[in-house]
Order: structure tokens, then sequence, then C-alpha cells
């Protein structure tokens, strides 16, 4: 049977397990704004305890180096979005859809992806936001599963926005700037791509099974990426053509804003013949012409996306060298057991390994702590989809082991009551 | 205004109804439409093509359960919908994770395709909904009629993802005999 056949014929179930079911019925989390006052004052107490938390897991583990993968996972909110928050800091709203898909932004906003309060902000005549220290009836919030993507909320009177950092915006200078760059220029049947005079709102990575991420990166090296940009040959679709080539599983979006103050997203995926293939997004759809999606071909290109990205090969056999594996998801942590830690590496040895990125929505975090102090990070999606993803590359496990997995889940659950 | 009176504007065809059925039920029928199609402006437009269709249906119908005959439209335009925007190419709503998971329950294309209607399946569905749990039967029917997300459901019912997705994954093995049992599969 066609599941498109099987769904519609569901129509016609019984009214009253429609009527049961009813989304709009079911008693919301509401949120308790008295409550704001007694977090700030919490804040600071907060901040200590989370330092001596992440300390005694620190000394938990073995040695791991700062700049590992994984110590962003389970340092969970980074000490550099705490510092952002303490600088005047701009935001400008992301209602294009293009670019919320780009970003992995949710469309409708409910109560369970309102985080916690970042800071209060006003409206801004240069930015569709700005912070501020004084007490405002608008606040901005963290966004739940987007912690380190610099992509907030702004709350007016209970009616939520996305916002998204622009953190190049305060020195009120155009990122992209020069009398080469008119208005706007990009044309996708160009040989070259040329950007449109714009701020560079910022850079966001992901590798297949990780999270969208706000990339940390120098102005001097967003340049350096848009001048990668720039000087790669833009082939035509038809050119472009390869059946034998693969992608990588990771990419890169770039978020500018230009002189009108409309939003340009363009997600990079980089393939393994020295493609990049381009999906463009945008606010105003006359901008462009023709389609939103090229191809741009350059080597250097490809590099540097999976180096920003954070892609990196793994081989099975550096799972080999896991002397602890910890799954993480919300507020539940499990270490496996020696056993566990035994059958799951032997699992991914047995797995497909994929190198493609997807859309599963991953939900619990692995680590692999290595015997030489580093990191790998995982993710695994606990949609029956059966994939684990390690560093970029998805494992499709058996039907067996993903039983098996299910049941570590069910433990760390369980652990947690 | 309460449904009959709702339903009594549709069969004196006052334009009313509409514009009642769009304050009382405009939020609803927009939850079930963008559940499936992810997207504003299609979304406004199916739901506003269901007034149009419930305006056609009644009368000659009065529904019993108004509220559930407007969602079946606007579920069932969303689906049409969805089907011709993404004739060629799968999108990234909850549908297509949606019909990834059905995937291992409901049976490919066989000869007993021309056989079943929608009738006798909405009897198995019936059954089978009759025979889980509440909480679990509310979950599958967020899931599977109401397309919503899982974390939706989780944030709804108070509990984890997880577990949302382990009381999916039973109902659906349990879908999958009840199927095999009725001769879906042969």
């Amino acid at each position: 049977m066609n599941i498109m056949k099987f769904l519609k014929g569901m129509n016609n179930v019984s009214a009253k397990y429609i009527m049961e079911s009813d989304p709009t019925k079911v008693t919301r989390k509401s949120i308790d704004w008295g409550k704001w006052s007694a977090i700030a004052a919490c804040l600071c107490v907060a901040v200590v305890l989370t330092v001596i938390y992440l300390s005694q897991l620190q000394d938990d583990l073995p040695v791991v180096e700062e700049t590992s993968v994984s110590g962003e996972m389970l340092a969970d909110d980074s000490s550099s979005q705490m510092i952002e928050e303490q600088q005047k800091i701009y935001y400008e709203k992301c209602t294009a859809v293009s670019i919320q898909n780009m970003l992995q932004i949710p469309y409708v906003i409910d109560d369970a992806m309102v985080g916690e309060q970042v800071a209060y902000v006003h409206k801004s005549d240069k930015f569709d936001y700005e912070m501020t220290e004084e007490l405002s009836e608008i606040e901005l919030l963290s966004l739940n599963s987007f912690q380190n993507a610099g992509i907030y909320l702004v709350n007016t009177a209970g009616e939520y926005e996305t916002v998204i950092l622009c953190n190049i915006g305060e020195k009120g200078l155009y990122a992209l700037a020069g009398e080469e760059r008119p208005a706007f220029t990009v044309n996708v049947s160009d040989a070259k791509l040329q950007l449109p005079k714009a701020e560079i709102v910022g850079f966001y990575g992901k590798t297949a099974g990780t999270r969208t991420q706000l990339l940390d990166l120098s102005e001097q090296e967003m340049l350096d990426i848009v001048s990668e940009m720039e000087n790669a040959e833009n082939i035509s679709l038809d050119q472009a053509a390869n059946p034998n080539r693969h992608m990588y599983g990771c990419s890169i979006s770039l978020i500018l804003l230009d002189e009108e103050r409309n939003q340009i997203g363009l997600s990079m995926t980089p393939f393994d013949d020295g493609f990049v293939g381009v999906s463009i997004g945008y606010e105003n759809k006359n901008y462009w012409d023709q389609d939103s999606f090229i191809f741009l071909k350059s080597m250097e290109l490809v590099n540097c996306i999976k180096e920003y990205a954070g892609w990196k090969a793994v081989a099975i056999s550096d799972l080999n060298g896991s002397s602890k594996i910890v799954c993480r998801n919300s507020d539940m942590e499990y270490v496996l057991s020696d056993s566990e830690r035994k059958w799951l590496i032997t699992a991914l040895a047995q797995a497909t390994p994929v190198y493609v990125d997807t859309k599963c929505p991953f939900d619990v975090e692995v680590a692999f702590q290595l015997d030489d102090g580093s990191l790998l990070h995982g993710l695994w999606c606990n949609d029956s989809c059966r994939y684990l993803a390690v560093e970029g590359v998805m494992y499709l496990l058996s039907e067996e082991n993903y039983q098996m997995f299910i049941q570590i889940i069910q433990n760390m659950e369980d652990s947690s009551i | 205004m309460d449904d009959k009176q709702i339903i009594e504007l549709f069969w004196q065809r006052s334009e009313e109804a509409i514009s009642e059925t769009a304050e009382k039920y405009g939020r609803y029928c927009y939850c079930i439409a963008n559940n499936v199609l992810r997207n504003n402006g299609d979304s406004e437009e199916c739901v506003n093509d269901s007034y149009m269709r419930l305006w056609n249906s009644i009368p000659t119908k009065r529904p019993a359960v108004f509220k559930a005959f407007l969602g079946k439209i606007v579920r069932n335009l969303s689906l049409d919908r969805y089907e011709q925007r993404n004739a060629q190419k799968r999108g990234a709503g909850q549908i297509d994770l949606v019909m990834d998971e059905l995937e291992e329950c409901i049976p490919a294309n066989n000869d007993t395709e021309d056989i079943i209607d929608s009738m006798v399946l909405a009897d198995v569905m019936n059954s089978f909904l009759e025979s889980l749990p509440t909480l679990h039967r509310k979950i599958f029917m967020r899931r599977y009629w109401y397309f919503s997300s899982v974390k939706e459901i989780a944030r709804d019912y108070g509990m984890s993802g997880s577990n949302v997705k382990t009381s999916l994954y039973r109902s659906r093995k349990k879908l999958e005999i009840i199927l095999r049992e009725e001769g879906y599969y042969l």
C-alpha cells in the first residue's frame, strides 16, 4: 500500500480519536514571567556552579585538548557565547523561510523551544534589536537546541520572533564594501560569483550528525572564505553534472545583510571532485536571476569548507581506542558500561559508513573519549532510521544493533529517573 | 458561537459562517496544514481552500463533530497539496519523517491494494486505535494524524522525546501485526 494512500485513509478514523488528541487543546507549559527576576538574581550562582561542575567533569575525564569538538558538547554552553553576551550586541530578525531552512530554525515557535532569558533588548534604528542594560519590555531568550548557534528568540508581549546575532554590525561597517560592489550584482549566469555590498552576519557550520554552530571566525577569516567563493569558477548546472561525485557530510552557510537590510544566505556543500553546491536563500526574490542554486569549482574552497565545518574522516580503527563513551540527551547523561562500550565499537565496525548529510532529527549526543585524551563527537537519531553519526560520517546500524542501542538509550532514561 | 450555530449559518448560506469558523478554528486548521506543508503561504492558502470546501459541503452535510469534520478537510487538502508540490522531490517537513517511519510497517504496493478502500482501512485503524492505551493512542494520532513533531508531542504530554519515539515504535510494530492479520501483507 502506498504510504500516502494510507495517510489519506487514516482521515476516516473516528472523530473521537481526532478530538482527544487535538493539539490545540493540550495544556501547555506557560512562561512564568515573574520568575525572571529570580533567575537573574541566581545567574551568578548558576555560572559559578556550572564552572565547578565542568571542572569536576574535566577531572573525571582524561585531559582534553581545548580545541576538541566534543569539549563544546560536554561543556554545553560555550564560554565564548557568554563573553559575547556581555558585550554590546545587535540582532537581526530572521523571517525569510529560505534562511530559516538554511539554519534549520523552526518555523513555528512554541513554548518548548523557549530557553532562558539572555538579556533585555530594545528596538534600534540601525538594527532590528540592540542589547540594553536597562529593564525593557522586550526580552532576548535562548532558543532550545540552538545554544551555540547565535540564534535567539525575542519575546515582545508573548509574541516570539527568531533573531540572529549580528556581531560585526556593531562596527557600523560593511565587511564587504568597495566601489566594485554595486548594490546588487549576484547573477548566477556570471562566470564568477560576486557578492553584494553587505555586512557579514555570520558563518554557520555543521557536519553530518552535529548541530548547526555559529563559527568562531575572525573578520579576516570570513573575508578569506568570501574571497575563495568569489575566485571560484561558476559552472553551469549542465557542465557540472557528474554522477560519480560524492558529497562530504558537512556544510557551511554564510548569512549576509545587504544595504537594504535584506538577509541573504548561501549554504555551501562540498564534493570530492572539487565542486561546491551553493544553495542561495534570500528575503527578496526579485533580487536574484534564475535559479537559486549554483555550482562553484574550487578545491581550495572545498578544503576551506571542510576545515571550518570541522569535518574529518573518522576511520573505524580510531574508535577502537575509545576508553569511555557518554550518551547525553537534554538533562540525561549516561556512561556506557564496559560491555556496552565494547559492543558499540563492534556494532560501528559492522555498520555501513555513508559520507552524506541527512536531515535526521538527531537528539542524543554520543561522546567517544579516546585513550589519547581527544574526543570524537557523535549524534544518534532516535527516530528508527538507525543512523549514528560520528564526526560527519553516518553509520547505518543493522536492525539487531539498532535494537541494542535503543536499549542503551532506555538505560540512560531509566538511570535518570 | 457554538458549533451548531456555525453549522446553521452554513445552511443559511451566510458568509458569516466562514468568518466565525476562521475565528474559532483558524489556529487549529493552520496547525494541521503547517505541520504537513511547513510553508506559511501554502498553509494559509490551504486553510482558505478548506473553508471553501466546507462551504460547498454544508449543506448537504450536517457534521456531528464540526471541528473533526473541518480537520479532516484541512488534512486531506494539505496532503493533496503536498503531493502536488512534492511530485518530484521530498521536502524537509514532518510529513517526510512520518512517511519514513511508516515505511517499515505499511506493506508495499500489491494486488490487494485495489480491494482495500479507505472505509475498510478506517475500520481497521479504529480497532487498532481502540486497542492502544489512551496515552499511546494520543501520541500515535498526534504524530500520524496531526503530523506533530516528536518534540511538540513530548512537550505536550510531559515526556522525553525518546519516550515518545519508543511509544511510536511500539505502536507501529503493533500496527504492522494488525495489518498482517487483516491480510494487508500477502
